[in-house]
C-alpha cells in the first residue's frame, strides 16, 4: 500500500555545505560554486601531451551565410532565453533579414580573427533546478543549476562548434573509443563495441565483466590551459587557439 | 490573492494528536477557498522526522505566501523532538520563531536551560509548557522553579511573556471534575507589547482540550511581491516586440571590426536595440502560486463563479 509509507518531507531544511547550513545568498552562492568547480584553476602538467603529434595548422576561412542559417535552423524554438529574453523564435524572425545575417555573419569573423568575445555574449542567468526524487534537498548536489546564456552569443557558438565538429571527424581528432558528443557516432556504436568485446571474450572461452567508471563533475573540471593545448595539438588555426583564450576567461 | 504586509500571525495549539482537527483547521485557517485535504497546497509542512522510534511532538505549518521569507526549519540550532525552531529570512534580517512542547518531566525546558547559551535571540516562542504558575494563572498560589526558569530562558533569548488580550484558561480537562489551568503561553521581543495583538481563542477549540492562541509578529519591513517583467507568448505585445527587432537589427552599422573595441561596439548596439524593445513592450507581473502560463482570466472568471455557486456544473466548466 503506498499511502501507509512514510511521507517523505518537503524541503524545509536549509542547504548544508560543509556541515554548515546556508542561509545567506553569498553562503548559497558559494556552496553551489565550490561543488560544481571544485577543480576549477588546478596546475595541470601539459607534457601528458607530449606523446601526441602535433599536426599541421590548418586555415580557417570565413564564415558563410548558409553556416550561420543551418546552425538556427536546428534550435529549438521553445527553450529559454538569455537574460536579454530573446528566444529562437525571435532570433529567426530577425533573420530572416539578408541584412541581419550578414551582421552577425561578419561579427562572428571578427571574434575569431582579432580573438575577441564580448562581454555581451558572456551575460547569464543562472537557474538552480531541484533534481526529481532526491531523498533529501539539503545538498547542494540535489540541484542542477543551468546556465542561460544570450542567444546570439550561442548562434556564434553553435557555428563554431559545427566548424569543430567538421574537423575532428574530417582529420579523424577524436580517440575511437570515444563516442559521446561526436557527430556520426552514438550510445549504439559503444553498446555494440562493448558486447563485441564480450563476445570475442567468450568466443576464446574466457570469462568478461565490465568495470564501469564515471567522472564525476568532468565537463566543470575541464582545465583550461590543457584545451587551449590540445586545440594547438589538433592543428586548428591559431585564431582559434586565440579566440578560446579570450572565450574562457571571465 | 496577493496581500502586502509586514505582519506573520502565529497561531498557536497542542490538537492532542488529533489529525481530522488539524486537517479542518488548514482549511479554515488559510483566507481563500481552497480545494484540497491532507496535504495541504497551501501549506508547507515542516516537522523534525522521527529519530530512535521517537515521534516528533511538535510541527509547524507555514503559509505558502511567506515562501518569500525563505522558511526554513532549523535542526542544526535545536535537534529535539519537542522543540521546533523556524527561521525567517528579510534582508539582512533573520528572524527566529520557536514552537515548544514540554511534557510532564518538563523536559523540553531542562533541555533549554542547559542549551540556552548556544541559541540566538528569538523573536517569538509558544506553545504548551504544562508549567504553572500564579503569575499567569491567579488560580495558582505557587512559583516553582519550573517557571523561574521558563522566564529565565526567556530572558536570555530577548523575550517576555506576553498575556493575551482576553486572558483565561488555555487547558480545560474532557473530565469536567477536573480543574482547568492556564498553560499555553506565548512570548514575544522584550517591550515590543504584543498584548493588543495576542489572543486566546476559545471558539477554535473543536474536540481538543487545548484552547489555541493567536498573534502577529511585525517584521521590520514589508513583503514584497517577487516580480518580473514579460511579454506574453503570442500577443501582441509580442508581434510589436518582433517588429522592432526586425527594424533595429539591420539598421546596426557594422563598419570594419578590426579591434576588440569595434566588437564591443557591435555587440553593444545589438544589446541596445534587444533591451529596448524589451523595456517599450514588456510588462510586470507578479510571481504567485497562479504563474503558470495555462492560467488564464477564463480560469479566474470559472473559479469565482464556482465559489459563488458551489455547484457540480460549475465546478465542471472550472475544470
Amino acid at each position: 500500500m503506498e499511502w501507509v509509507k512514510q511521507r517523505k518531507l518537503p524541503a524545509c531544511e536549509a542547504i548544508q555545505y560543509n556541515a554548515q547550513p546556508c542561509h545567506e545568498m553569498d553562503d548559497l552562492w558559494n556552496a553551489l560554486h565550490n561543488t560544481h568547480n571544485s577543480a576549477s584553476g588546478r596546475e595541470v602538467d601539459l607534457s601528458v601531451l607530449d606523446p601526441l603529434p602535433t599536426l599541421q595548422e590548418r586555415d580557417w576561412p570565413p564564415f558563410s551565410a548558409l553556416e550561420l542559417t543551418d546552425a538556427l535552423s536546428s534550435c529549438s524554438s521553445r527553450s529559454s532565453p538569455g537574460p536579454d529574453h530573446i528566444t529562437w523564435a525571435h532570433l529567426k524572425a530577425v533573420l530572416e533579414n539578408k541584412k541581419s545575417v550578414q551582421l552577425l555573419v561578419t561579427l562572428a569573423d571578427a571574434c575569431i580573427c582579432v580573438g575577441h568575445w564580448p562581454k555581451h555574449f558572456k551575460d547569464s542567468v543562472l537557474v538552480i533546478i531541484p533534481k526529481p526524487g532526491k531523498p533529501t534537498y539539503s545538498t547542494p548536489k540535489s540541484f542542477r543549476p543551468i546556465v542561460l546564456l544570450n542567444t546570439v552569443g550561442k548562434l556564434i557558438e553553435k557555428m563554431i562548434s559545427n566548424r569543430l565538429q567538421f574537423d575532428r571527424i574530417k582529420y579523424d581528432l577524436v580517440h575511437p573509443n570515444q563516442v559521446g558528443v561526436v557527430r556520426q557516432r552514438s550510445t549504439e556504436d559503444g553498446g555494440l563495441f562493448l558486447t563485441h568485446l564480450v563476445r570475442t571474450g567468450w568466443a576464446k572461452g574466457k570469462k568478461t565483466s565490465v568495470l564501469a567508471f564515471d567522472i564525476a563533475q568532468f565537463f566543470p573540471s575541464l582545465n583550461h590551459a590543457m584545451l587551449l593545448a590540445i586545440l594547438r595539438k589538433q592543428g586548428f588555426s591559431s585564431f582559434v587557439g586565440r579566440f578560446f583564450a579570450s572565450y574562457l576567461v571571465d | 490573492m496577493v496581500v502586502r504586509t509586514k505582519d506573520i500571525r502565529v497561531y498557536s495549539h497542542n490538537v492532542a494528536k488529533n489529525y481530522l482537527n488539524l486537517d479542518v483547521l488548514l482549511e479554515t485557517l488559510y483566507n481563500d477557498f481552497v480545494i484540497g485535504a491532507p496535504m495541504h497546497p497551501e501549506w508547507l509542512y515542516m516537522v523534525r522526522p522521527p529519530q530512535n522510534d521517537q515521534a516528533p511532538r511538535v510541527m509547524a505549518f507555514v503559509s505558502k505566501q511567506l515562501e518569500k521569507l525563505r522558511p526554513s526549519m532549523r535542526t542544526d540550532l535545536v535537534d529535539h523532538r519537542d522543540i521546533f525552531v523556524l527561521s525567517l529570512f528579510q534582508g539582512n534580517n533573520t528572524y527566529n520563531l520557536m514552537n515548544v512542547y514540554s511534557d510532564d518531566d518538563k523536559t523540553a525546558i531542562l533541555y533549554l536551560r542547559d542549551h540556552v547559551d548556544e541559541l540566538p535571540s528569538f523573536h517569538y516562542m509558544g506553545g504548551d509548557f504544562n508549567v504553572h504558575s500564579s503569575v499567569w494563572d491567579p488560580e495558582v498560589t505557587h512559583h516553582w522553579w519550573a517557571a523561574t526558569t521558563l522566564l529565565e530562558i526567556a530572558a536570555d533569548l530577548d523575550l517576555e511573556r506576553t498575556e493575551p488580550s482576553n486572558p483565561g484558561l488555555t487547558f480545560i480537562f474532557h473530565n469536567a471534575d477536573l480543574r482547568p489551568s492556564v498553560i499555553d503561553l506565548m512570548f514575544h521581543r522584550i517591550s515590543e507589547s504584543a498584548r493588543s495583538r495576542t489572543r486566546r481563542d476559545p471558539d477554535s477549540k473543536g474536540p481538543t482540550d487545548h484552547i489555541p492562541l493567536t498573534t502577529t509578529i511585525v517584521l521590520d519591513s514589508v513583503i514584497e511581491d517577487v516580480t518580473r517583467r514579460t511579454i506574453t507568448c503570442g500577443s501582441d505585445a509580442e508581434k510589436a516586440f518582433i517588429d522592432d527587432l526586425r527594424k533595429g537589427v539591420p539598421a546596426i552599422v557594422s563598419g570594419t571590426l578590426n579591434t576588440a573595441a569595434d566588437i564591443d561596439r557591435v555587440a553593444q548596439a545589438l544589446a541596445d536595440v534587444f533591451s529596448s524593445a524589451w523595456d517599450k513592450h514588456s510588462h510586470e507581473v507578479c510571481i504567485t502560486k497562479r504563474s503558470q502560463p495555462w492560467w488564464d482570466d477564463e480560469c479566474t472568471k470559472f473559479l469565482s463563479q464556482y465559489k459563488l455557486e458551489k455547484s457540480h456544473k460549475s465546478w465542471l466548466l472550472f475544470r
